[in-house]
């Protein structure tokens, strides 16, 4: 079992570092959100299909991940059709009847760009773990957020949990299989009515649960045994540097920006 | 150097210079008591290990030996007494990362001792923590990933590495912190022989590369290597001295809960027969070198071949044309590898089976296919006629049900899957998923454990509070108490110290002399020829072999290309009819070699030894 589903690879957008493809991200979820009007959303969609270009991401991995959301996508855009705003009182060009329901041209337009902008915004999370391994974003958010440690935010140790929880869940996920074949082989059935069930699933959760701790009590031994004593007097043998790619990416962001925000308040 | 060793000669024997600086690790009248814990677990232990040194310390479960490793580097500071390396007390707090720096501590299991998802970022942990700069940390990672022949793993993740590379990976963390000496507490016993050879030979070039070695095992044979060998009973240090001379008391070593190398134990068993072999031995291959060439006198003729046993009766399992790929959602169904396939099982009633292959040719799959618990994309399953995947999709749960009762499996390390207060509940818990009121229940598991050879005194015990052989026959007869007729059992002496290896192994005779049909998945091939009629042979999610016993241990280059050696006294037995013994063919378990030996040598004439 994989988790995640970064596809590696040596595109421009792999090698971005973790930290700009994370404020990227951010930036272009709110100029998104902010930004209104023809010319804004297709600007936000031309740098998202760029992005895409640029990744060389596998249009069956983009798939294969997001598949799942097609249909959310779909029912926000029928909905909006079908339920959104009425043609405004006393206008001739009413549009067409569909029962009870009314589609006018401005509800159509109005659902296909909530449909798009929602689009976007998974294609453009979906782009990110594809393009970057989950350890990376797990050490560019801490990046991110050591200047605040200042205000308590305990952004080595967040890190560190995420990181292990990433190590650790392929292998839990394995011993839960295990655990139940287990149980069933001494006629444990989880599909049984009543207390039987309850039982079944007891004797799964706390063989589980005994693994969880007897692995927690063991990793923190070894790394104790290794030297670990927190954050302190710790280095990191990953530095992370921006690039030249890093700045033109943020330049491309910045004129996205400029782009979204003119065009959204010029009028 | 002050030793409390009643046995063999002075500690530090073994040719290994001590260095003017004084031992590397040095412990003094040292006592640990855990909080809470009514004896001592280690106590009066006075130790010195030199600069690269190769010790191994040796003892049953409970000796203390895991307490010994985690005082060496500061992880347990003693209750009294004084540790110290290389002159710092492991007691002083500044000291402490210094002496994790000096002893790097590898664990039994190497999947909850690596940190990171990807080999070489694992591997940065150790320096990372000691504060170094990155490009030094850098030039560690390399070198530690070489020394162990990583270097071609270093971006996978640690998820898919085999045992032995894992158990490597672990080693090189502790490599890349430059540390004098790396104790290892059981690397092996979760491994499988081929990964247990990878970890063997990467402790060999730890120590040609001049760092002392600390090896805590509890199989003897992995200390034949060492220059000393310090054995633990009941916390106290009862032996330290070379391998040879603590090896050769058999006796002793069994008393200790130490299981003895093979070439001692039969060396033993010659003795006994009136063969006396000058030099303590402790491989087979040394026994036979010592044994030499065969006395003038000829030995009997060889008897003849064993006539073929008739094949099983039509009752039993049946698994025919059976294939099994694990899912995945990253491939598409049809493009999986299947884990087995074409597998054709039988396993007759009151018979004994052993699946044997290396990790990962399908044993277990083929167990689970073998009790219903995994349903084959082609093939059929029969079990005593009862067939329960041709059963339509609606009535199939009480044929799966009636399946898995016939034919229990008990799982690699079941004690794993415990979860009940009290032994009496964890064996009932099968009874009553089969539809026992709670009292009958009850009678069932107390009937389970008494075969089992566990008293009424233990129902009413914490399962968790077992010794690891208890734990191990408490989950075979929690297998037992639904009454199977067959009973399929994976590893059964899988991590278990001598005295729990020979608990088990006695249950599963009496089980087989009672008429249990039993298929046996073992690594250990003497397991196998003492105790099955029949072996399959599997490789690569196939049968290649299948047949009795002396047969498949006839042809010992199949069995080293499906990763496999031959049982120990097999091994001695072609060893020596390599250099001119006369010995009769098909010996396979000890007892039947020695007297073979002993009747060619002109010892005593063969007996049992029972």
């Amino acid at each position: 079992m994989t988790l995640g589903q970064y596809v590696a690879g040596n595109s421009v957008a792999h090698r971005l570092d973790a930290r700009t493809k994370i404020l990227m991200a951010l930036a272009f979820m709110v100029l998104l959100l902010v930004g209104h009007g023809l010319w804004a959303l297709g600007a936000c969609c031309a740098f998202a299909v760029a992005w895409l270009l640029v990744s060389r991401v596998p249009l069956s991995a983009l798939w294969r991940s997001n598949r799942g959301i097609v249909g959310l996508i779909l029912l926000t855009i029928a909905l909006d059709v079908l339920l959104g705003p009425t043609a405004p009182a006393g206008a001739t060009s009413a549009g067409w009847h569909l029962g009870p329901l009314l589609i006018t041209a401005r509800g159509a337009a109005e659902g296909l760009a909530a449909g798009l902008r929602l689009g976007l915004l998974v294609l453009q999370s979906a782009l990110i773990t594809l393009t970057t391994a989950p350890l990376d974003l797990v050490a560019g958010a801490e990046r991110l957020l050591r200047p605040l440690r200042r205000i308590g935010v305990p952004a080595h140790e967040l890190a560190l949990m995420a990181g292990l929880a990433l190590r650790f869940i392929p292998a839990l996920a394995e011993e839960a299989q295990r655990i139940a074949l287990a149980q069933a082989a001494r006629g444990a059935d989880l599909q049984a009515p009543g207390r039987a069930r309850l039982r079944a699933l007891i004797s799964l959760l706390i063989p589980l649960l005994l693994s969880v701790f007897r692995r927690a009590d063991q990793l923190a031994l070894a790394m104790e045994a290794r030297g670990y004593r927190g954050e302190e007097g710790r280095t990191r043998w990953r530095q992370p540097h921006f690039r030249q790619v890093d700045a033109v990416a943020a330049a491309l962001v910045v004129a996205l920006a400029a782009c979204v925000l003119l065009t959204s308040w010029a009028r | 150097m002050g030793a409390a060793a009643p046995a063999g000669p002075a500690p530090g024997a073994g040719g290994v210079p001590r260095t003017a600086a004084g031992p590397l690790l040095l412990f003094s009248d040292v006592t640990f008591r855990y909080p809470e814990a009514a004896t001592a677990a280690v106590h009066g232990i006075d130790l010195a290990i030199p600069h690269g040194a190769f010790v191994a310390i040796l003892g049953g479960n409970g000796s203390g030996k895991s307490t010994l490793a985690r005082l060496m580097n500061g992880l347990l500071v003693p209750s009294s007494g004084r540790v110290l390396v290389a002159g710092l007390d492991t007691a002083e707090p500044a000291a402490r990362l210094q002496a994790r720096r000096r002893v790097g501590l590898v664990f039994q299991n190497p999947d909850n001792q690596i940190v990171a998802s990807v080999v070489e970022d694992d591997v940065a942990f150790g320096p990372e923590n000691l504060g170094l700069p990155p490009a030094e940390i850098g030039r560690r990672v390399r070198e530690a990933l070489e020394a162990l022949s990583l270097s071609a793993e270093a971006r996978r993740d640690p998820h898919h590495l085999s045992g032995g590379q894992k158990q490597r990976l672990a080693i090189a963390g502790a490599l890349a912190m430059r540390p004098d000496a790396v104790c290892l507490d059981e690397p092996m016993s979760s491994l499988d022989p081929h990964g247990r050879a990878e970890v063997g030979a990467a402790i060999a070039d730890l120590q040609a590369a001049g760092h002392a070695v600390v090896l805590i095992t509890h199989h003897a044979e992995e200390a034949a290597s060492a220059d000393r060998v310090i054995v633990l009973a009941q916390g106290a240090v009862v032996a330290d001295a070379p391998p040879r001379s603590v090896f050769a008391d058999v006796r002793r070593l069994q008393a200790w809960g130490v299981e003895p190398p093979p070439g001692a134990a039969a060396q033993a068993g010659l003795l006994a027969r009136g063969v006396t072999v000058g030099a303590p031995c402790l491989t087979m291959a040394e026994l036979a070198a010592a044994l030499g060439a065969p006395p003038r006198r000829p030995g009997p003729a060889a008897a003849g071949g064993e006539a073929l046993r008739p094949g099983p009766p039509p009752a039993g399992i049946s698994l025919r044309g059976a294939r099994y790929a694990y899912p995945d959602p990253a491939v598409a169904r049809r493009l999986r590898t299947p884990a087995v396939q074409d597998l054709d099982l039988r396993l007759g009633p009151g018979e004994c089976v052993a699946l044997l292959g290396a990790t990962g040719s399908g044993k277990s799959t083929a167990a689970l296919l073998c009790c219903a618990l995994l349903q084959p994309e082609a093939g059929e399953l029969a079990i005593d006629g009862l067939r329960p995947w041709a059963q339509p999709r609606r009535r199939r749960g009480p044929a799966l049900r009636a399946a898995r009762r016939l034919a229990g499996l008990v799982f690699q390390r079941p004690e794993e899957q415990f979860f009940e207060e009290r032994v009496l509940d964890e064996v009932a818990f099968g009874p009553r998923n089969y539809g026992a009121p709670p009292a009958q229940a009850a009678a069932l598991a107390g009937a389970a454990l008494r075969r089992a050879g566990l008293s009424e005194e233990f129902e009413g015990r914490s399962p968790f509070a077992l010794s690891g052989g208890q734990m191990r026959r408490v989950a075979i007869a929690a297998v037992l108490a639904a009454r199977p007729r067959y009973l399929l059992l994976d590893e059964p002496t899988a991590g278990l110290d001598a005295d729990g290896r020979s608990a088990v192994l006695a249950l599963v005779r009496q089980l087989r002399a009672s008429g249990t049909g039993i298929l046996l998945i073992t690594h250990r091939m003497e397991e196998a020829a003492e105790l099955a009629e029949r072996a399959v042979l599997m490789q690569g999610g196939r049968i290649v072999a299948e047949g009795p016993l002396p047969a498949i241990f006839a042809d010992a280059e199949r069995l080293t290309a499906c990763g496999l050696g031959l049982p120990p006294a097999a091994e001695l037995a072609s060893a020596l009819r390599r250099r001119g013994w006369n010995l009769p063919p098909d010996l396979l378990t000890l007892d039947p070699v020695l007297d073979a030996i002993a009747a060619a040598a002109g010892g005593d004439p063969p007996r049992s030894r029972k």
